[in-house]
């Protein structure tokens, strides 16, 4: 498997710098799981030491300070951050993949989010959920966006609406670039698990979106994206396989911790109603933990082939064909399903101690057991898609490829 | 609700009640839920009367029960929405036609202009009450539109006291676009 090193300037730490800076905030960020479960939104501190750490920089142009690294960075930071707390991880990897997508926009976009405030941090919702009035100079867009993943946290929007003519006929669907506080907001996430990654509603009621704020969809699933800067790799990436594939990335790491969890207790907890006194003993909970790492190992191989058809097709600068970017959606799919199947089985070999409020296991299980049914990476759907390209059917069930 | 008593219309002629009630079962309906709020919350209910009056102004019709305990609270507060309900939403149909059900607590939905708007439907508009109009045993409330909301979703129709749906709804001409941004927020 090759590695597309990215190319690396004085100001812009390495993936091994920054992942190294995740891991020394790990103990801040999972001390504050339970409370940002509590809360249905991570907590600031976690925020702060996230920013600090440039967790919250990946995905961002160089341009206005940001790293600009890759989707594979994006995978292993994700991860890093979700072995301490998915919820923390998920507004993590869905505040940069929404960055991502404001990278694609004009560099005029780009400056009104980020040119004062290169902190600034983009919520996103790709569903166009709304309506939208053409006007001079513009758009006039009213609608509700539903599960705006670290809402809370974010500057900006980025949001689904259809593009219409001046007959109000839809002719189009297109991403906008709106400031959060020109936007209403409503708590609509009460949830299972992933509590904390705080995917509430965003509101519009007849908000301007002016031109140079918009994107469309069908170019950008086609690699047609608004950005002057195509020299920027980054920017070049396929647009629905990084959509789909940045939701793997907390999925490692919550599969990596619960391994570690069932392996490292396993020497002191007993097999209850045996007579097993350490749990490391039973030849049957060997093959257990065998078969979940092999299925995390699994998870991982599958996410770096994809993510390296990805970074590698925009490094040479050619668009992934439909094959590839449809590989990509199984490739995610499968991640999640073996991930779901190892956390399943971890559960079960850790016994029922995994349920405990104080366990972190039984938020990982919850966390990645909803994280597992976002839309976009439902496996029986992925593999359909997949399907259907491999046989070369002309009866597709999806624009998202 | 099978009353066979004739109905006496002014005119002298008699009806039968029943053959009257068929024949009405037969008339396609739009199933609506229309909707209010007051201090002491949101108020709604299924109705299938909802009609179309006038272009310019923007006028719509529903007609309510004169018992109906929606029409009075419609009345004073001089505002209605009209949710016009998509295929898959007859359990909410029927859950605002029931008596004694906690009518909100169970369903999606949020504010919008004032009123509580059900999410998901395929349609909604926001009314000014204009006028009540005497009709026998039932008031129509005339409503100016302000607002008017589309979804791209296959209505759901009521009629021979089944619901359904436009049968040819797929066949209607639209761009491919259209489709697909229905692809992207069908929940």
């Amino acid at each position: 498997m090759t590695t597309i090193t990215e190319s690396i300037s004085a100001d812009v730490p390495t993936r091994e710098d920054i992942l190294e800076r995740i891991r020394e905030i790990q103990p801040i960020l999972a001390k504050n799981s339970a409370q940002g479960e509590a809360d249905r939104r991570v907590p600031e501190e976690s925020i702060a030491a996230l920013t600090e750490a440039g967790a919250f920089r990946i995905a961002q142009p160089r341009r206005y300070g940001g790293y600009e690294t890759s989707m594979r960075t994006m995978l292993e930071v994700s991860a890093a951050v979700a072995e301490a707390d998915g919820g923390a991880s998920w507004v993590v990897t869905l505040s940069n993949v929404c960055a991502w997508m404001t990278g694609l926009f004009s560099e005029k976009a780009q400056d009104d989010v980020w040119a004062e405030n290169p902190d600034a941090k983009v919520s996103g919702v790709l569903a166009p959920t709304s309506e939208a009035v053409k006007v001079d100079g513009g758009f006039r867009v009213s609608g509700r966006w539903y599960y705006n993943s670290g809402s809370w946290h974010a500057d900006w929007a980025v949001l689904g609406i259809p593009i219409t003519d001046s007959d109000g006929e839809v002719i189009d669907q297109a991403l906008a670039l709106l400031p959060r506080l020109e936007l209403g907001f409503e708590e609509t996430w009460f949830v299972a698990g992933m509590r904390s990654s705080g995917s509430n509603c965003l509101i519009a009621e007849d908000v301007f979106v002016p031109e140079h704020r918009i994107m469309l969809v069908p170019g950008a699933i086609k690699g047609e994206y608004a950005t002057e800067h195509s020299e920027e790799a980054l920017y070049r990436s396929a647009f629905v396989p990084l959509l789909s594939l940045v939701l793997a990335g907390p999925q490692l790491g919550m599969g990596r911790k619960a391994l570690e969890i069932a392996t490292e207790k396993a020497d002191k907890k007993a097999i209850a109603y045996t007579f097993y006194t350490a749990q490391s003993d039973s030849v049957a909970f060997q093959l257990q933990i065998a078969e979940a790492a092999m299925y995390i190992e699994s998870a991982h191989l599958h996410a770096y082939r994809a993510a390296d058809d990805i970074d590698s097709a925009a490094a040479a600068g050619v668009y992934p064909d439909e094959l590839v970017r449809a590989r990509v959606r199984a490739d995610t799919a499968w991640v999640i399903e073996h991930v779901t199947k190892a956390i399943d089985t971890l559960v079960s070999a850790h016994g029922a101690g995994s349920f405990a409020e104080v366990n972190p296991m039984q938020r990982i299980w919850r966390d990645s057991n909803v994280a597992a049914r976002h839309a976009v990476t439902m496996p029986a759907v992925s593999y359909e898609v997949y399907g259907k390209t491999l046989l070369g059917r002309d009866d597709q069930i999806t624009p998202l490829i | 609700m099978t009353s066979t008593s004739d109905l006496t219309s002014e005119a002298g002629a008699v009806v039968d009640a029943k053959r009257f009630r068929d024949l009405m079962a037969r008339v396609c309906a739009p199933v609506t839920i229309v909707t209010t709020a007051d201090a002491d919350g949101p108020h709604g209910a299924t109705a299938s009367s909802f009609a179309s009056l006038s272009l310019d102004p923007p006028l719509v019709t529903v007609a309510f029960d004169r018992r109906s305990a929606l029409l009075g609270r419609i009345i004073a507060a001089g505002r209605f929405g009209v949710n016009v309900l998509h295929h898959g939403q007859d359990d909410l149909a029927m859950r605002f036609a029931s008596r004694g059900e906690d009518r909100f607590a169970a369903t999606r939905w949020h504010t919008d202009s004032g009123l509580p708007r059900v999410e998901g439907s395929a349609g909604w508009v926001a009314c000014d009450l204009r006028e009540a109009v005497e009709g026998g045993d039932h008031l129509l409330l005339i409503g100016q539109v302000t607002k008017a909301c589309n979804a791209e979703k296959a209505p759901l129709v009521y009629a021979n006291r089944v619901f359904g749906t436009h049968s040819r709804f797929n066949e209607r001409p639209r761009r491919s676009i259209v489709d697909q941004i229905a692809a992207c927020i069908s929940d």
